[in-house]
């Protein structure tokens, strides 16, 4: 009798727990998904491809340093209320914070193009013209957050974030050689650190600490209307979402990895032709590989264009929350919609330079990542405006360590992509 | 005056009163954020000293690349 009473209470406390962890999850789940966004799935998929199960372990140890990260624009948003933009103009005055809001808004610009590139190549592989992918997601992302409820946004996005674990079940039904995998969680470098592995490990720091995810998940904290109370909650949050991260990260290397590599490694592009070529073999898993491979890029899209679109709001002094109605924010909107419209018809363009761009997006983001994190973490260390919730002496060695790593490998990740002919691979 | 040309005239004002309007709330943004709110303690002073150089050094580099780009062509 007095187990079941028992057992009764605590299944009654699992309940509420669970039922005010829904209630409060979503800032730090899609962020970290949306980090696997299109761009994201064609690194690990090629990595994959290249070198096989080996890079796993490095995969997984990016999860924690962008939990590191992500959790200090928890804090940061639930105890100023403010979004990392307002954040910067605030603190460091205009200069830096021109600087961010300019770069930022022409680096989502960049990223954009690049989700929509990723959107209309998966679509590709059934034979979806580009133009019809193009104004399929604009109508969709123009009508999630026309409805005017940030409740119902998040749980549409949540249910995308879900479609992002194709992965898993693509992986499982080709029953993968579990021994061979564990191999690769351990941490060494099979044929030693090669200038080759060294670029693939820097552009999967790249994929995986983004500057719009600062930007994005502060906001979305403060458009959520989360406090200090709530940053427990906020934290277990975003450990979920860099699980997750690097959950689906590992599966997509190990899907290709198991079905494109080869001894010495090969070279693939992008992911859809990824998708193409394991149709030829595994019609299911190709088909898996270009869906999960649309969802990334239109999560991804979804967050960048409203990271740029919170930012311009919080400076401009606009109505900038997804629970306004389009007649209540009409710049914030105008922002939104325009920055999708125009991005997809750059898609669209005969001959636009879109490897380029694509390319871009990585020199553009070292330019705007260093400073968003070292205002980040200098931001944590004032008292007067985080009070109790400052960095403590393990966060900060934490911190500084990961920023200064993350600078140092983006920097030189940059650096490859401007001159490939030094950093020969 | 010309019947024709009164669509030009109304859209350049149009053009001009929103070029100006941006303007007037850039000058509000620079007032309102005038004075930084961090004291600038040694920390802050040279980590902004410390980004501005690696940004001035980004830009030297991009620069670079630019100029080798164009006289290769």
């Amino acid at each position: 009798m007095q187990f079941g009473a028992d057992f009764f209470y605590r299944y009654r406390r699992f309940v509420k727990w669970l039922s005010l962890y829904l209630a409060l999850a979503g800032p730090g789940i899609i962020v970290m998904v949306a980090d696997n966004d299109a761009g994201g799935i064609t690194t690990y998929a090629a990595t994959g491809a290249k070198f096989g199960y080996s890079l796993i372990w490095f995969v997984l140890l990016l999860g924690p340093a962008a939990f590191a990260v992500q959790e200090m624009c928890v804090r940061l948003g639930a105890v100023t209320k403010r979004g990392h933009a307002e954040a910067i103009f605030d603190a460091f005055g205009p200069f830096w914070g021109w600087f961010s809001l300019i770069d930022l808004g022409f680096l989502d610009f960049l990223t954009l193009i690049s989700e929509f590139v990723g959107m209309t190549a998966a679509l590709s592989v059934f034979g979806v013209p580009p133009a019809a992918t193009v104004i399929g997601v604009s109508i969709l992302m123009i009508a999630i957050v026309m409805q005017g409820r940030y409740w119902t946004w998040e749980k549409i996005v949540l249910l995308f974030c879900g479609l992002n674990l194709i992965y898993i079940p693509a992986t499982l039904i080709l029953h993968p050689n579990l021994s061979a995998i564990q191999k690769g969680f351990i941490p060494i470098f099979p044929h030693g650190i090669t200038p080759n592995i060294f670029f693939f490990m820097m552009a999967n720091i790249g994929t995986t600490i983004a500057p719009w995810m600062l930007f994005f998940h502060q906001s979305s904290v403060v458009d959520k209307g989360l406090t200090e109370k709530d940053i427990p909650w906020a934290r277990f949050d975003t450990v979920i979402g860099s699980i997750f991260v690097v959950f689906v990260a590992s599966f997509v290397m190990i899907l290709t990895g198991m079905l494109l590599y080869k001894p010495g490694g090969i070279d693939i592009d992008n992911a859809a032709q990824a998708a193409q070529t394991i149709m030829g073999s595994h019609p299911l898993v190709g088909a898996a590989l270009a869906i999960g491979l649309f969802d990334a890029g239109l999560l991804g899209a979804i967050c960048i264009s409203l990271a740029s679109s919170w930012a311009m709001g919080e400076v401009f002094g606009w109505a900038h929350s997804i629970n306004n109605k389009v007649t209540e924010a009409p710049m914030f909107y105008t922002f939104y919609f325009l920055s999708l419209i125009v991005a997809g018809t750059v898609v669209l363009i005969p001959g636009a330079p879109l490897v380029l761009i694509t390319l871009f997006v990585q020199v553009i983001a070292v330019t705007l990542l260093p400073a968003a994190l070292v205002f980040l973490i200098l931001l944590l260390n004032q008292e007067e405006i985080m009070g109790k919730y400052k960095n403590t002496l393990t966060q900060n060695i934490i911190g500084f360590s990961i920023v200064i790593l993350i600078v140092v490998l983006s920097t030189l990740y940059a650096l490859s992509v401007i001159f490939p002919e030094v950093f020969q691979r | 005056m010309n019947p024709d040309d009164e669509p030009y005239v109304s859209d350049k004002g149009l053009l001009r009163r929103t070029i100006d309007g941006w303007t007037i709330k850039v000058r509000e943004i620079n007032e309102k954020y005038r004075e930084p709110r961090l004291k600038m303690t040694p920390l802050i002073r040279y980590s902004l000293l410390i980004l501005r150089l690696y940004l001035i050094m980004l830009v030297i580099i991009l620069g670079y690349k630019f100029y080798t780009v164009v006289s290769f062509r």
